[in-house]
């Protein structure tokens, strides 16, 4: 791991850079986008370790403080207004990591968030050198506001015990959520959704995606997956060495990686 | 762009680590002004990212290295050891805006990452807190290898990173080591269970170090100890007026004026930085070690 530090506008920003040992490397970096106040490492270190497992397997990886926030300089911004700092983020791995060939944003909650919304920005995708070639998102926020549903309400029963009528009411469209839809089909990104289905946020995003007005955005090239837990953070090991493998599987589908099987 | 309605809401509690799902969070707390902080706090500084060397290969520390602006001299040097675990996430911006503030009073400090913490990678603690130890000398020598003389330095240690600070100074030789000490927020004994299983391993260990039985917070009391960290003097700030009880060496005891804020003022996740108790604390460090280090 090798510490950076990179400008953006007036302020430094500090990151993290894993670099996968020459040999074992293949062309493809992803910058992080931590969600929520936390530093670079992720909540119990959760991205440290993602990252440490992703570049095992020979992903280049770019962890970074957002503005204001860790060890970075300058005011924090609210994550739908943090276009600048991933865009610098951006240019600083192609510049530290000239093999990287093609830039995934891996996001986790609002850093999803904000990920998918400046895919949005940047349409038509294009091979600019600055724009992401796709997203991770990890658990993404979609949601206007943080209230969650009192115990033992429909609002806390698992999924598949919900009844048609909750699910209504549960998957009815939120103002960020619409900002979300129209910046995904205005960019059409190859998207990895993965969600934790015990997780509030991850669960509330799983019923979002799955309504039909999400259908085409999470068809090939881009994919939904879930798994059973409620480790939002990924601070479980063996949340972390699943979703490594599945972002594996899924840069192998779209021929960015080499398909061949790596320790993680 | 239409303005966003969001941006008094953000997701941030749903990004609480490990919380058990039947806990209740608290209700999202309202972003500050960012304005409200000094712009010296914001940006500033010469920021260098270092990695020490652990003590037998074990790899790298993560170390934050802030100096003054080129053309201000340093004036006194301080190794930051900030909390442990999710408090050392919410603590970071805390401690950033910390060094920024004091590199503009002509103070250095060097945030270190102990091993298994924060952006160090190792994922575990070592097995004889000995080894932590032997990375805060080597940050101390990386301190004082950037000022340009020598200055007076001072171990500041936050929660978790004050104990092992204050343990340090117990276990030393003799005379103890040549740094002051300053402790922040300490806790009466571990919180959380990991950390609690890591003092005992650490704090029992059996290459003779003794154990701490009497935890951090009472051997911050004892006179004796006082006494021999006190060239820099020993703040106890409190978390809360009633956590702290009458110490033995009063006048070797300073107590951060006003600081009678919420326990966990400096780590609230939504609301920013407290610009108070941040500015309050910079004046008092800029006070202790400057004015009163260079007395002594």
């Amino acid at each position: 791991m090798t510490p950076i530090t990179f400008p953006c506008g007036p302020d430094r920003l500090v990151g993290s850079l894993h670099r996968p040992p020459v040999g074992n490397a293949e062309h493809v970096g992803i910058v992080f986008l931590v969600g929520g106040p936390q530093t670079r490492a992720g909540a119990s270190r959760g991205l440290l370790h993602l990252a440490e497992g992703l570049c095992a397997s020979g992903i280049h990886v770019l962890r970074f403080d957002w503005r204001g926030e860790g060890d970075s300089e300058g005011a924090r911004r609210p994550f739908d207004g943090r276009d600048e700092e991933i865009h610098a983020a951006i240019q600083a791995m192609r510049e530290t990591s000239p093999d990287v060939r093609s830039i995934f944003l891996l996001g986790l909650c609002d850093g999803a968030s904000a990920a998918l919304l400046h895919a949005g920005r940047r349409t038509p995708l294009a091979d600019d050198g600055v724009s992401p070639s796709g997203l991770i998102l990890i658990n993404p926020w979609m949601r206007d506001d943080d209230l969650r549903p009192p115990l033992g309400s429909p609002g806390r029963l698992p999924v598949a015990l919900l009844t048609p009528f909750h699910r209504m009411r549960r998957s009815s469209v939120t103002v960020l959520e619409s900002r979300l839809l129209e910046a995904a089909r205005r960019a059409r990104p190859p998207v990895l959704w993965l969600t934790a289905r015990n997780d509030p946020t991850g669960r509330d995003a799983l019923i979002r995606l799955r309504a039909s007005r999400w259908q085409e955005l999470r068809e090939k090239p881009s994919r939904l997956l879930s798994w059973a837990g409620d480790d939002h953070v990924l601070a479980l090991p063996d949340t972390r060495i699943r979703i490594v493998a599945w972002i594996r599987r899924w840069l192998t589908d779209l021929r960015v990686i080499q398909g061949k099987d790596r320790a993680g | 762009m239409t303005k966003s309605p969001l941006k008094s809401s953000t997701p941030s509690q749903a990004c609480a680590p490990m919380s058990p799902p039947s806990v209740p969070k608290p209700p999202l707390e309202r972003a500050a002004s960012p304005t409200s902080l000094p712009e010296d706090s914001l940006r500033g500084g010469r920021l260098k990212v270092l990695t020490l060397a652990c003590p037998d290969g074990r790899g790298q520390a993560m170390a934050h290295l802030r100096l003054p602006t080129v053309g201000t001299a340093t004036r006194a040097g301080l190794v930051i050891l900030p909390p442990f675990g999710e408090e050392g996430n919410r603590a970071r911006r805390f401690l950033a805006h910390l060094a920024r503030l004091l590199a503009a009073r002509g103070i250095a400090s060097l945030l270190l990452d102990l091993s298994g913490n924060g952006e160090s990678p190792q994922t575990r603690a070592p097995l004889r807190i000995a080894e932590w130890f032997a990375e805060i000398d080597s940050a101390v020598k990386r301190l004082a290898a950037s000022a340009e003389q020598s200055v007076p330095t001072a171990i500041f240690g936050m929660r978790h990173g004050g104990m092992v600070a204050a343990e340090r100074h117990r276990c030393a030789p003799a005379g103890g080591p040549d740094q002051g000490l300053i402790l922040f927020d300490v806790p009466p004994e571990p919180v959380g269970g990991r950390l609690a299983r890591v003092r005992r391993r650490l704090f029992s260990d059996p290459a003779g170090l003794p154990p701490l039985d009497d935890g951090a917070h009472t051997c911050l009391h004892d006179p004796e100890l006082i006494h021999y960290v006190s060239r820099i003097p020993v703040i106890p700030v409190p978390s809360d007026e009633s956590d702290v009880p009458d110490p033995a060496n009063p006048s070797a005891v300073h107590r951060l004026a006003g600081s009678t804020c919420a326990p966990p003022v400096w780590a609230q996740r939504e609301a920013l930085v407290p610009a108070e108790l941040l500015l309050a604390l910079a004046h008092r460090l800029e006070s202790i070690l400057v004015q009163e280090g260079s007395a002594q």
